[in-house]
């Protein structure tokens, strides 16, 4: 097994392929932001490329994307003010604002991956767009079957009556 | 979470579009997200609005059972416990057909009526937590319950020992073990309209009352009538006197004692009100000469060096406000509720202050942004025309997970 010799983590770089067969090579910090990789690495090393079957290049390029943004955040350079949390909220709207069917590739992405912050800024996008959806709306997207009686939906629609003011 | 997807359409996905910008707006095509697991469907859930998740509890049996599941609960209580308590307007002699919720994160009402409790469960008491604490009117006056608004369950707690009418009422929470202590003092006794020197302690673990000690008599006369007046802070249940001048007295839960704190509040206040904000007490209330209301101000009790304990002035409202809430110098109409970092403003109902609008107009004092905010809250929904009496104010967080 053949070692690099720089001790700093920083200038590690790892492979990734992605699921249509594209090379991504980030710093070792970057694909750290993801649980899943971190393990893999923690693994096998960073000299073996790490295949990712279920994610296509470009949305692996958007997650990666979104992994080197977040580790630059957490550095500190002498030269350059912090970035703001201002800041970081602004550049996630940005990201996730993005056609739902990119979300939906991103959501799994994320999970898989195990991105914690990513998923979870996803997951409010989400909720985002199905706020003030009406409950039919809602099972026709998701493909849910209704199954309350009328009397049952009415009883319920009476107790959360406050809900739809 | 059980998901009852039925089916899965074949393969229509569509490609993402060019112009992926700005086009959140675009519509969720069934094609794809029919096919999300229940697992995530969850965490999407999580991320709801309250009053949207709730209403979303007729999309089908397995969602309502989710969102009304206690684990659902425990973790969207997580996610959002950074989240303000809801404001309930209440009317102090009907709560159960008048009560309208404020929701600070959404800021917007919801119309609550509480009409899940028996018809004669109508005066509002106090609220912790996810429970709110009513009592009965005229021949049920010393019947308490206890409900959870959301879940609408409710239950009639064990009659107390000395029965009485217009006592002092605190709840306190204990979140560790999700049980709650109602501390009872002073009031009238429910027969001979004597004065009720008793404390009694109510405890949901043990759901039995226990008599833990006397007030002073001379307290005793000062603390009836003012059930709203009392506030736990760091398990200490404060509570203002009646009149002037007034006085702040303290009931210690572990050394189940009352005590009078020593630091007498300012002269001449109007309106006064206590209120708990991250632990610490503070004293809210006009103040100005004997019959002229001059300001509103804020006052924290705290150590000052040298001098021991003070009252502190920390906020005052500003002119513009207090103009339209003291058109009469001589009002003493004033109401103030306050929890965490909201301090709520309004007058009763019926007052020529709503009248003018036709709504109840509540003002906020925001501590929770860098530089203190004041701002009228929009219209709230409680029907004037019903009204023709006084509003109370609690604070309840929106919680399925709050077992009565």
């Amino acid at each position: 097994m053949h070692f690099q010799g720089s001790p700093n983590m920083a200038e590690k770089r790892v492979k990734l392929i992605s699921s249509d067969n594209d090379e991504f090579e980030v710093d070792e910090a970057v694909a750290f932001e993801s649980e899943t990789l971190r393990n893999m690495i923690q693994d096998t090393g960073t000299n073996v490329p790490i295949s990712i079957p279920n994610v296509s290049s470009d949305i692996l390029a958007k997650v990666l994307e979104y992994c080197s943004y977040h580790a630059e955040t957490m550095e500190t350079h002498d030269d350059k003010p912090p970035i703001t949390d201002a800041q970081i909220r602004e550049w996630d709207a940005d990201f996730v604002d993005v056609h739902p069917a990119t979300l939906y590739s991103l959501i799994l992405a994320a999970n898989y991956l195990n991105i914690k912050n990513l998923l979870d800024l996803i997951c409010q996008a989400v909720a985002n767009n199905i706020r003030g959806k009406t409950a039919v709306e809602i099972r026709k997207i998701l493909h849910i079957q209704d199954d309350f009686t009328y009397e049952e939906e009415m009883e319920i629609r009476r107790e959360t009556k406050w809900a739809f003011d | 979470m059980e998901l009852s997807i039925t089916k899965l359409r074949p393969e229509q996905t569509e490609e993402p579009s060019e112009e992926d910008k700005e086009a959140s707006n675009a519509t969720m095509d069934p094609a794809i997200w029919g096919r999300l697991h229940g697992e995530l469907v969850d965490r999407i859930l999580l991320c709801l609005p309250i009053a949207n998740l709730y209403s979303l509890r007729c999309v089908s049996k397995s969602w309502d059972t989710t969102i009304k599941s206690t684990s659902f609960n425990r973790m969207y209580l997580e996610k959002a416990s950074r989240g303000p308590s809801w404001l309930f307007m209440c009317s102090s002699f009907n709560c159960r057909d008048f009560t309208s919720a404020y929701d600070p994160v959404q800021n917007r009402w919801h119309n609550f009526p509480l009409t899940f409790l028996p018809s004669c469960m109508r005066f509002p008491l106090t609220a912790v937590g996810g429970r709110l604490f009513v009592r009965g009117g005229l021949t049920n006056a010393g019947v308490l319950v206890v409900c959870n608004p959301m879940t609408r369950s409710w239950r009639v707690l064990p009659p107390m020992i000395h029965r009485r009418l217009n006592s002092l009422v605190g709840v306190y929470e204990d979140k560790r073990s999700k049980s709650y202590k109602i501390v009872v003092a002073g009031g009238t006794s429910e027969s001979g309209g004597e004065y009720e020197c008793t404390t009694e302690v109510y405890d949901s673990l043990s759901n039995s009352w226990k008599v833990t000690g006397k007030v002073r008599r001379e307290i005793t006369v000062r603390i009836t009538w003012w059930t709203s007046k009392t506030v736990f802070c760091n398990g200490v249940l404060y509570c203002l006197t009646s009149g002037r001048p007034y006085s702040v007295i303290a009931y210690d839960l572990k050394t189940a004692t009352w005590d009078e704190v020593a630091v007498p509040p300012p002269e001449f206040l109007f309106c006064t009100f206590l209120i708990q904000r991250r632990n610490r007490l503070f004293l809210v209330g006009g103040a100005g000469t004997e019959r002229i209301c001059e300001h509103v101000h804020m006052w924290e009790l705290k150590q000052v060096d040298g001098e021991g304990k003070q009252w502190v002035e920390v906020e005052k409202m500003p002119h513009e406000y207090f103009q339209i809430f003291f058109k009469e110098r001589t009002a003493t109409d004033l109401k103030c509720s306050g929890h965490g970092d909201l301090v709520y403003f309004y007058k009763d109902s019926h007052t020529q202050f709503n009248l003018a609008t036709g709504y109840l107009q509540v003002l906020v004092c925001d501590f929770s942004k860098k530089q203190t905010e004041w701002r009228w809250l929009p219209k709230c929904p409680l029907s004037m025309n019903f009204l023709k009496f006084s509003i109370r104010g609690l604070f309840l967080d929106p919680t399925l997970d709050a077992s009565v």
